[in-house]
């Protein structure tokens, strides 16, 4: 993934996780843009590119999310860095397996950003159960489109 | 381990520390300062992607306008075409109605019943010998009546009904080489007969031999004349022919006063009911 590409592919993942986020948000529930671009990005060029991107994204998002500073940072990278190192063992180019993959990350990273702020605000950052049971729907559902873009974006 | 494992296992421990490093000191100046800064960084975003969103939620809406607005174009176009085509009958119109508005400002004839007729059709082979009008025995025309033109603002002599038929009639020119027509000069008093040579141009004949004549002398009907009222234009004198020793007359050429090229509508008169008094056609 050249540097160019990868600024503009962080840029566009920026812009859709807040289209998405104050446009397409019903009731507070809204795809995870971020986690699920990080993902593809690992998924398809390594857990190299995804820790970048994904670290650069989650800084961005704590420092516009009023909350511990660093969480979204740390998860994301702990994501990218994951599905990096088994990306070989696990079927990534099938858009199901995509959707399996987002569907399982997003309570994962709930219950993690949570717990960080358990351990470093005093206080367990709970979304509400509206969001945790149909934002990983929603983000499953976009899965597919968002590991294209990155796929694409690693060919180029 | 490879080489790319080994990146990835030591870029993990750099950023989670940093991570780690941020999430422990994020109550101090520096930290926050940091947040200022990406906060700030961020801040175009969602001010150029509001504008972009919204340009984006308008683009069906300019779209159903860009169609509408071709809808709209195409009926234009077809308007401004009918459009050109009533303006060319609108303008054709007004000449017309010009021409009847002179027409209409004439004095009638005395005794005499008018009615005016359209020139339907023109007969190429018979250009100056006669023309069909779209007035015939159902609007009272007869046969011999004779028929009218405009010169001007002035009636002038255009020929004389042969042919009637229930809707149109047939007028034999003056020009045509069977029409004579009796006529005087009104300044000299002169009298003599017009007849018609098959083209533009009439030729008096019988005119004394000592009379004087000029290029552009007025010639009307003459108060002889069976069937025209007096005093109608005829043409005007464009050549005086040589005098010829054996003949005891002289004779000019006439310019008719309505060409017949130029005819669209004309007069023609119904049979005299009464004594026709000389009234001139002038306005």
């Amino acid at each position: 993934m050249r540097i160019i590409e990868g600024f503009l592919f962080f840029l566009a993942g920026l812009f859709f996780h807040w289209l998405l986020a104050t446009r397409l948000s019903f009731g507070g529930i809204s795809p995870h843009v971020l986690l699920l671009a990080t993902l593809g990005a690992a998924a398809w060029s390594g857990p190299v590119g995804g820790q970048l991107l994904g670290f650069s994204w989650g800084l961005c998002l704590d420092a516009v999310s009023g909350h511990v500073f660093g969480a979204n940072a740390l998860g994301f990278t702990l994501a990218a860095y994951c599905v990096g190192q088994l990306r070989r063992q696990m079927d990534v180019a099938s858009p199901p397996s995509q959707a399996v993959v987002a569907a399982a990350a997003v309570p994962l990273y709930t219950v993690f950003y949570g717990l960080v702020g358990q351990v470093f605000e005093h206080r367990f950052l709970w979304p509400g159960w509206t969001p945790f049971l149909f934002d990983p729907i929603f983000t499953a559902l976009l899965a597919p489109f968002v590991f294209k873009a990155a796929r694409r974006l690693e060919k180029q | 381990m490879n080489r790319d494992s080994r990146i990835a296992n030591w870029l993990l421990l750099i950023l989670a520390a940093a991570a780690l490093t941020l999430l422990s000191l994020q109550a101090t100046a520096k930290v926050a300062q940091l947040r200022a800064v990406v906060a700030y960084l961020l801040e175009p975003l969602p001010y150029h992607g509001d504008r972009l969103a919204a340009r984006l939620e308008a683009v069906p809406a300019g779209a159903a306008r860009i169609i509408a607005a071709d809808v709209e174009l195409v009926e234009a176009r077809r308007r401004l075409q009918e459009a050109e085509v009533l303006k060319a009958e609108l303008s054709a119109a007004r000449v017309e109605n010009e021409r009847l508005a002179v027409a209409l400002g004439m004095r009638p004839l005395a005794g005499r019943t008018v009615r005016w007729a359209r020139v339907m059709e023109r007969d190429p082979q018979n250009w100056y010998r006669s023309v069909l009008i779209d007035a015939g025995e159902e609007q009272g025309i007869d046969v011999n009546a004779p028929v009218l033109g405009l010169d001007g603002s002035t009636l002038a002599v255009v020929g004389r009904v042969t042919e009637v038929n229930p809707r149109t009639a047939k007028v034999l020119l003056l020009s045509d080489e069977l029409s004579a027509l009796a006529a005087y000069f009104p300044t000299q008093g002169w009298e003599g007969l017009v007849q018609g040579q098959g083209t533009t141009k009439l030729r008096m004949n019988y005119l004394p031999v000592d009379a004087k004549f000029a290029v552009g002398d007025e010639v009307h009907t003459s108060p002889t004349s069976a069937s025209f009222p007096p005093g109608l234009m005829v043409g005007r004198v464009s050549r005086v022919f040589q005098r010829d020793p054996f003949l005891a007359f002289q004779a000019v050429e006439l310019e008719r006063a309505v060409a017949a090229g130029r005819l669209k509508e004309v007069m023609v008169l119904a049979p005299l009911t009464e004594p026709a008094v000389p009234t001139g056609a002038s306005r």
